[in-house]
């Protein structure tokens, strides 16, 4: 085994990826995800209730909900589109203050409230909005309540949903730049007949694969802490989230050789990722959807790297924590390890048989 | 377009026939014909506009100007009656590869509306009977290239084009094949054929075609070509105490036959033989420029 | 020698063929049986309920607020029809989706909320109480009641309001994972709670009920995810089959077997038309035994969904068409089958969202595919009701199918 054989093979692929598409979109895709799901999606896992309100004489109640949090309100112009809206069920209530609502209640008039409620709203959604709007009436209406509630919170806040769909973001880095960079380039290289070229020199297949599986390890490391950054899940604790990083980078990549070495032909190893994604990324799945069983999560492989970088990059918590997940992740890698070699012997006899 | 003169009984007729890739002239203005149980041979190097030759013949590509005919049809007008009486090997192998050769047979026979092709047969023929059933991607190049001959014959067609169709073969199958075309060509098919293989030209072919950078700049039988541009030699071996001398005679010249004389009296002659000219040699003389270009 | 062949015959030719291909290739073939296989378990395993209560423990149980109220109003001279509506006092009565877990002991509640201690319902609907942190086994048949916030009353909490006494104070336990909506809403309830025991009426009058909930009302009878995903999976299906299908063309296109296929009578129309028919085809047949798996279909909706099933079949064909003729070689292709795809299915979240979507999300294609499938699957929709969003995928399937066979055919012509 010689290092510098296997670096010249390294250097080489590095050099000509940004020749290659599937290099491109490795690079751009982490970027683009973070992108698209923060901004288009991130506020739409964890609906808030939606509360319209017509306000035609500026109530306190529109100021009062305005500065709270956890009710999503839209202000409207026109009660009828309020009503439209409604029924849609593009707000879960609506509320119309008429002109001089505010002085009505305090002088005892007895306004009709005009509370409307989505038929397709949740119950909880229901009690929600009707019973802080009722109190806001109350708050209205002036004098003293005649109790003091206090709130006494245990342990920490939930998480939001953008930080809840980290896990998903780093997988892509993971699997795309760590599995699908090495194994389409192990296949293409198979393809062109560059594979068996290099085989006739001095350079051996182990250092051809170790230079391979080192581009997966190194993309889907840098991607993966990039994306980690991007999504503000790099702390004071970065030098653990590097090392979980590289772990889950190691056995991506390995399964990237794996499959590049398996597969015949760029057809038979997109048809690999394809039929194996939703059993890759469905760990990731069980972050973003926390009511979800999450015993199932653990039998999928990558559940044992996506776990110690959400515990430690998002949770902050310390490597020790994880320390049997990283040992798992390890194992599998060099288990891939051998397998990927006994699957190259095969591999170099069929080339050669061609 | 060009007036089309009286077909001949040609299988293949071309009047000024032209196509252009963008600013590129592939072909400039050729003219040929081919007839019945004829075998052409395009000779020329890569590049030099024979398999753009062919694309137009078989109607996958449109000329740009001149006039082809293929057994009276002009191959412009996209007639169906055409494709069902020809058969075509590609340089490029376009078989099914996860399909056996019979069934890639089959299907195409199917195409022809042939219900039983006899694929077996055909496959005889080429001697791939004993792997009909297999895949086609387990095949080695020679047996691939077998196949790409079968499929053109499938139809027992009137018109052959084949496009380079022994390209870096052993000299065993290559033959075979050589000897198949024959066969076709005796039963009666027009065979244009495509190569930059100047013995299988030579071998093969009834009359050639020298085609260079779109022009063809030479076409006759082999033989007549020879004697047309080659000169007539011999070369004698003669022994020089422990060595041998080789020295090649003009025959044509002055001084030539009595110098042979002398030289068949020697006591130190060892051999004469006659040299003829190879096409290769015809083909630079003409051109400039080698086959393999 | 040949005779001569129907245009039918010769599609029927290249059908055969497709199919073999399809069937050799044991990658697809495997992948199309994971697909139906892991969907429909997928399915199964996503719950078939909506739990739209909030539910809460409270101490003292209600009972005993009741008892010790009841004094209180006796001694204050309340009349027998105030002490009866007292006796049925029904937290939950006025506020439908909530549910109360009673505690006797304040401080064992606070342990629950708190996570410390876990609350168990037996069958008979008993509450156990187990600390899994003395080593407490957890009980047997019984299921775990997670409890995120706790309301802890003074036991004279209805007597002192309803007699106007100051310094009545009410603790809410609560997760800090719990919503600060929802944790406003609890103090809220409570002191409108306190305000009705106060006998201070509301402010305001509230309409008729029936005025009040607009559209279908749905409480109790909630879409579940299950119902949700039901059109997405089929949707999954019809756009996954357009990987295969652009595979397959590209292989031919990369192999140059369709130049071998155009030199004989078999014309680029008949390769087209081929190629559409069965990329259709498996589009539909595996959507069709996803339907089977997995359900949906009613008297009702059962035309409206096979074809705008179809429909999607064949604009996604086209696209495969589309993404089969591009990119020089298969990686290629499969940069530009997910550019083209990923775009395609954004719609298929507005699926699991409330609401309508975004207008921009309504301009992309497969939007109308999957309108009318949650129309018609979770709806009820109706023809008349989907006639709007058939138009405009019958305008997308014609401008996506188009674009794609001229895409292909160009690129035939080309080779």
């Amino acid at each position: 085994m010689s290092l510098s054989r296997m670096w010249k093979v390294l250097k080489k692929d590095l050099a000509l990826g940004p020749r290659s598409p599937i290099f491109l979109w490795a690079i751009v895709l982490p970027f683009a995800l973070t992108l698209i799901m923060q901004v288009a999606f991130g506020s739409l896992f964890d609906p808030e209730p939606r509360l319209g309100i017509v306000d035609e004489g500026d109530s306190e109640i529109t100021a009062s909900i305005e500065g709270m949090e956890g009710i999503e309100l839209t202000l409207l112009d026109d009660a009828e589109e309020l009503k439209a809206q409604v029924e849609a069920n593009d707000l879960d209530a609506g509320l119309v203050l008429g002109v001089g609502f505010d002085d009505a209640v305090r002088s005892g008039e007895k306004p009709t409230l005009e509370f409307y409620i989505s038929g397709e709203s949740y119950a909880s959604n229901r009690i929600i909005l009707s019973v802080t709007t009722i109190d806001l009436v109350r708050e209205l209406e002036g004098g003293e309540a005649p109790v003091t509630v206090d709130i006494v919170n245990f342990g920490r806040a939930g998480l939001p949903i953008s930080v809840r769909l980290v896990p998903l973001l780093v997988f892509y880095a993971l699997v795309i730049a760590g599995l699908f960079v090495p194994g389409s380039n192990i296949v293409e290289e198979k393809e062109q007949g560059t594979l068996m070229a290099m085989l006739v020199t001095p350079v051996k297949t182990a250092e051809v694969l170790l230079a391979k599986w080192l581009l997966g390890v190194i993309l889907a490391t840098i991607l993966a802490v990039v994306t980690l950054a991007l999504n503000g899940a790099v702390g004071p604790n970065w030098p653990h989230v590097v090392i979980v990083v590289i772990v889950a980078a190691m056995l991506s990549a390995m399964l990237g050789v794996v499959a590049g070495v398996f597969a015949k032909d760029s057809s038979i190893m997109f048809g690999i990722v394809k039929g194996t994604g939703i059993f890759l990324f469905a760990p990731a799945l069980f972050y973003i959807f926390p009511e979800w069983p999450q015993w199932i999560a653990k039998i999928f492989p990558l559940y044992w790297i996506i776990n110690p970088i959400w515990q430690v990059s998002v949770m902050g918590e310390s490597i020790s924590t994880v320390w049997g997940e990283i040992a798992v992740a390890i194992a599998i890698t060099a288990a891939l390890g051998a397998l990927a070699w006994t699957l190259a012997r095969r591999m170099q006899a069929q080339m050669a048989g061609q | 377009m060009r007036e089309v003169t009286a077909t001949n009984g040609a299988a293949i007729q071309v009047e000024g026939l032209r196509y252009a890739y963008g600013d590129l002239e592939a072909v400039r203005g050729i003219d040929f014909d081919v007839q019945p149980g004829e075998i052409l041979g395009f000779l020329g190097p890569n590049g030099a506009g024979k398999s753009t030759t062919i694309k137009m013949l078989t109607g996958q590509l449109t000329p740009k100007a001149g006039v082809a005919r293929v057994l009276g049809i002009d191959v412009s007008t996209d007639d169906p009656e055409l494709q069902a009486r020809i058969g075509v090997c590609f340089e490029e192998k376009n078989l099914y590869l996860n399909m056996s050769g019979k069934e890639n047979l089959e299907f195409f026979a199917s195409l022809f509306g042939i219900k039983d092709p006899d694929a077996e047969g055909v496959l005889r023929r080429v001697g791939l009977a004993d792997r009909a059933k297999d895949r086609v991607k387990t095949y080695s190049k020679g047996m691939r290239q077998r196949m790409m001959i079968s499929r053109a014959f499938i139809n027992k067609p009137d018109v052959l084009f084949l496009d380079e169709p022994t390209d870096g073969l052993d000299p065993v199958t290559s033959a075979a094949i050589r000897k198949t075309i024959r066969e076709e060509a005796d039963r009666g098919a027009a065979v244009l054929l495509t190569t930059h293989d100047m013995f299988e030209a030579d071998e093969l072919s009834d009359r050639v075609a020298f085609i260079n950078e779109g022009e063809i700049v030479a076409l006759d039988t082999a033989e007549n070509l020879k004697l047309k541009y080659g000169t007539r030699s011999v070369k004698v071996r003669l022994r020089e105490g422990d060595s041998v001398r080789v020295e090649t005679l003009p025959l044509d010249g002055d001084g030539s036959s009595a110098k042979l004389a002398e030289l068949a009296a020697s006591p130190d002659l060892l051999t004469i033989h006659t040299e003829e000219a190879t096409l290769e040699q015809i083909f630079i003389q003409l051109t400039g420029r080698g086959l393999e270009g | 020698m040949s005779r001569p062949i129907s245009r039918p015959a010769i599609i029927g030719a290249l059908l055969k063929k497709e199919l073999t291909a399809y069937s050799r290739d044991f990658i697809y073939l495997g992948l199309t049986l994971v697909v139906l296989i892991m969907f429909p378990v997928l399915f199964h395993i996503l719950p078939d309920s909506v739990d739209e209560t909030i539910t809460i423990a409270v101490s003292p149980p209600v009972e005993v607020l009741v008892a010790d109220a009841r004094d209180a109003f006796i001694a204050m001279g309340a009349t027998e029809e105030q002490l009866a509506q007292l006796d049925e006092l029904d937290l939950t009565e006025a506020e439908e989706g909530l549910l109360l877990v009673e505690f006797e002991d304040k401080e064992q509640m606070a342990r629950v909320v708190e996570g410390t201690l876990e609350a168990w319902e037996t069958e008979a609907g008993d509450l156990v109480l187990s600390d899994t942190e003395a080593g407490d086994e957890k009980p047997k048949d019984a299921e775990r009641v997670n409890l995120d916030i706790g309301i802890a009353f003074p036991a004279s909490f209805i007597a002192d309001v309803a007699a106007s006494k100051s310094g009545v104070s009410v603790t809410v336990y609560s997760d800090a994972h719990v919503p600060a909506e929802i944790q406003g809403a609890m103090r809220s309830f409570v002191r409108e709670l306190a305000y009705q025991f106060a006998g201070r009426e509301l402010p305001v009058d509230f309409p008729e009920e029936e005025a009040v909930v607009l559209g279908q009302d749905r409480l109790g009878d909630q879409v579940t995810l299950r119902e949700r995903m039901r059109p997405m999976i089929l949707f999954m299906i019809l756009l996954m089959e357009t990987f295969s299908m652009a595979s397959l063309i590209s292989t031919e296109v990369l192999q140059r077997t369709v130049t071998a296929v155009l030199v004989t009578p078999a014309k680029v129309g008949d390769f087209l038309a081929a190629k559409t028919i069965f990329g259709t085809f498996m589009s539909m047949s595996q959507a069709l035994i996803m339907l089977a798996l997995i359900g949906g279909l009613t008297a009702q909706n059962w035309s409206l969904v096979l074809v705008v099933l179809l429909m999607g079949a064949i604009m996604f064909t086209g696209v495969a068409l589309f993404v089969g003729s591009a990119g020089k070689d298969f990686m290629g292709q499969l940069f530009y089958a997910m550019l083209f795809t990923v775009p395609l299915l954004i719609p298929t979240f507005s699926v699991l969202l409330p609401g309508s979507v975004a207008s921009w999300v309504r301009v992309l294609p497969s939007y109308p595919i999957v309108d009318v499938l949650v129309g018609s699957m979770v709806y009820g929709a109706t023809w008349a009701e989907s006639w709007g969003s058939l138009a405009y995928a019958a305008v997308w399937l014609v401008v996506l199918y188009v674009a794609g066979l001229m895409a292909l055919k160009r690129k035939v012509e080309t080779l």
